[in-house]
């Protein structure tokens, strides 16, 4: 497979080399787990390994249905009889959050 | 097992031409037995699907259960008896039955998923994944049905069996699967392979609808249920590699196939070529979560594709083209993030900054010239491919300065500033170049103001887009770090690409509302915590200009900002925001004593 992709062409001698060196420069690297890119610090491979998840959800502490935002979880609460709110108005938001990884 | 007693229908080796095989001619006593047999078939499945819907087949006894399987039996040419094929049913009894499969291998996978399954369901499966009946093949023989129906309703049903079986099925379904693809010539048949491979690398996981009710997930009380540990039964990565791998071997092949047809378009292609590229688009996508060492091929011969924008292509297509594209340049998500970016979405950068330069990208975009304009969605107008466009644009110039700047600032090699300055001021001029067309291109299609600088209009221009509008404000916060290192220039280009401009523009746009950055920030369905982070470093380095382009703006703008840091303070107070938000809340702790110190002065 590799065969069929050359890294570098002709002419590009100057730019692979620095390519290589770049590489080489950048010895601590952090690896995706789900798509082995690799990252020179922690908190961008944190940033980018976010995008490879579901996108997390906010739940309903009465009655557990989950939301994909805020605004249509506080306009939900007010369906449930006794008005909810935390002290600050957004307790429990986060409780279903990364549970799947 | 339920299935095993029958004899396995021989599986039938050809794709092409499975509907040669009626050869035969009813009379009329035959006719009417045939017809009670089908009646009879019918109400077989349907209490089949009806046991589905309440997730159990548990109480079906096992004869009536085999039955919709067996089909029915013809007398062949020869006087032997034979079972009919899928594809020799009538319509209707085939997408029923077709109808039936679908929702048995949508409850394993809900069930599956869940942890505990009906063990009749298992079973089931289990028997269809060895082929037994040859069902297996002949839902592959559907693929050149003529009925369009029939064809749809296969293909997704075979991908939902792809998933439910895993590493478990045969590489000669997925052989058969793309040597149809490369050999046929019919639309709908390569739909038929293209949908079930984009279905299956489309797959989510241990994905229930958000709304779901609980109850509707529990088994009902005579269940025999099977309860599922290993928790690997979850993963579709395996069988999504498979067919990667399966469409890796023709790969090469398939582009040249739809390349031509792209290059003689035709609209009876337009379906099947519009399913390739999202296919391609999928399985390149982040989202896939697939190794980009198991996918290194897919990102070759990504350049011819910047050549087929062009006026000869209708807008439909360019839409997918510039889909594909820009999810090869994943700048927000990945590219941004990197110090060292791959070869392959650099040359397709520069090809685009190239085209745009040189060739007259912007000129070609369908409807241009046409009677009608953008924005409003009617007549001619197609605003969400100018958003495309613009997407792409802007994320190749940022790929472009983000290369140059990584390249040039490694000191190993001549000396470093002189070597930095040289290769900055030349892809300057170019940046600049593209931005003005750009530019140039979207007031021409757009009823803004003349005078609106870029800095601006992206944030109207992608008011009803989210992930695009912070992507698009990524790229132009990181053109104008990347080139204004040595302060801001000396030209129109630094109002163009004016950070705090857009900051103030896309504060204004989400009314002031801390609680709108909040959810962005908590939701990865855009790349906000990454366009926050370096735009609060910027204002850190460069308080004064931020001061001075917020002018009458300031205290709202900070007010916004202060507000959000109070939210997520009580957030983490609690241990409730999801991930590590610290380095953040550094920011704008720092930012809220510059502003505090400010108005002491
Ligand atoms: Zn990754
Ligand atoms: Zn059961």
């Amino acid at each position: 497979m590799f065969a069929i992709m050359p890294m570098e062409t002709e002419g590009h001698g100057r730019e692979f080399a620095r390519r290589q060196k770049m590489r080489a420069k950048c010895s601590v690297e952090f690896v995706c787990k789900y798509c082995q890119r690799r990252f020179t610090k922690p908190y961008n491979l944190m940033i980018h390994e976010r995008s490879h998840k579901d996108d997390v959800t906010f739940t309903c502490e009465v009655c557990g249905k989950s939301f994909k935002r805020q605004d249509n979880l506080k306009q939900h609460r007010s369906i449930h009889s006794v008005p909810h709110k935390g002290s600050n108005g957004y307790s429990n938001g986060y409780s279903n959050g990364y549970s799947r990884y | 097992m339920v299935l095993r007693r029958n004899r396995a229908h021989p599986p039938s080796t050809k794709m092409e031409e499975p509907a040669k095989k009626k050869q035969r001619i009813i009379n009329s006593d035959e006719q009417d037995e045939n017809n009670s047999m089908t009646t009879a078939m019918v109400t077989e499945i349907e209490s089949f699907q009806n046991s589905l819907l309440s997730q159990c087949l548990c109480n079906v006894p096992v004869s009536s259960l085999r039955k919709p399987f067996t089909g029915s039996t013809v007398q062949a040419g020869d006087g032997t008896y034979r079972m009919t094929t899928l594809s020799e049913w009538e319509p209707d009894r085939t997408l029923q039955f077709i109808s039936a499969l679908q929702l048995l291998f949508d409850l394993a996978i809900k069930q599956n998923t869940r942890g505990i399954m009906c063990s009749r369901v298992a079973d089931v499966c289990e028997a269809l994944s060895r082929n037994e009946h040859g069902i297996i093949d002949q839902i592959l023989d559907l693929s050149c049905s003529p009925n369009k129906f029939i064809s749809f309703t296969a293909s997704r049903a075979l991908a939902s069996f792809f998933i439910v079986t895993k590493e478990n099925i045969e590489l000669s379904w997925l052989d058969r699967l793309t040597q149809s693809l490369v050999s046929t010539h019919s639309p709908s048949q390569m739909l038929f392979t293209l949908d079930v491979v984009k279905r299956v690398v489309e797959h989510k996981d241990g994905s229930t609808h958000p709304l779901e009710d609980g109850e509707s997930l529990t088994s009902p009380r005579n269940c025999n249920t099977l309860t599922i540990s290993d928790p690997e039964s979850l993963d579709s990565t395996p069988v999504k590699a498979m067919c990667v791998k399966a469409l890796e071997s023709k790969w090469n092949i398939l582009v040249s196939k739809f390349d031509s047809i792209l290059s003689s378009y035709t609209p009876q292609h337009e379906s099947a070529v519009i399913m390739f590229l999202d296919l391609w688009e999928s399985i390149i996508s982040v989202k896939a979560n697939l190794s980009v060492v198991d996918t290194k091929l897919f990102y070759s011969q990504l350049d011819n594709l910047v050549v087929l924008l062009n006026s000869n292509v209708p807008g439909i297509i360019w839409r997918h083209l510039l889909g594909l594209l820009n999810e090869v340049l994943c700048y927000g998500s990945t590219l941004a993030l990197q110090d060292v970016l791959p070869d392959e979405p650099c040359s397709l950068a520069h090809l685009v900054v190239r085209a745009v330069k040189d060739w007259r990208l912007l000129d070609a975009l369908p409807y241009r010239h046409g009677s009608g304009r953008f924005g409003g969605g009617s007549g001619d107008g197609d605003r969400p491919l100018l958003q495309k466009v613009i997407l792409l644009v802007l994320k190749s110039v940022a790929v472009t300065v983000k290369e140059t700047r990584s390249d040039s600032s490694d000191s190993s090699l001549g000396s470093e500033a002189e070597d930095l300055d040289a290769d900055m001021a030349v892809i300057e001029r170019s940046i600049r170049e593209v931005l003005r067309q750009l530019d140039q291109c979207v007031k021409s299609l757009m009823p803004f103001h003349p005078e609106t600088p870029l800095s601006q209009w992206v944030v109207q221009m992608f008011h009803d887009q989210d992930d695009f509008l912070i992507e698009g404000m990524v790229c132009c916060l990181d053109v104008a770090v990347g080139l204004f290192y040595r302060g801001p220039p000396q030209n129109d280009l630094g109002h163009m690409l004016s950070p705090t401009l857009t900051f103030v523009q896309f504060i204004r746009a989400v009314s002031h509302d801390p609680d709108v950055l909040l959810d962005l920030l908590v939701s990865n369905e855009t790349c906000f915590l990454l366009y926050l982070l370096r735009f609060l470093k910027y204002i850190r380095r460069n308080w004064s200009e931020f001061i001075t382009c917020c002018a009458r703006e300031l205290d709202d703008t900070m007010t916004v900002l202060i507000r959000l840091r109070l939210a997520i303070d009580r957030l983490v107070s609690k241990a409730l925001f999801p991930y590590n938000i610290n380095p953040v809340l550094r920011l704008l702790e720092k930012c809220e004593s510059f502003y505090e110190g400010n108005i002491e002065n």
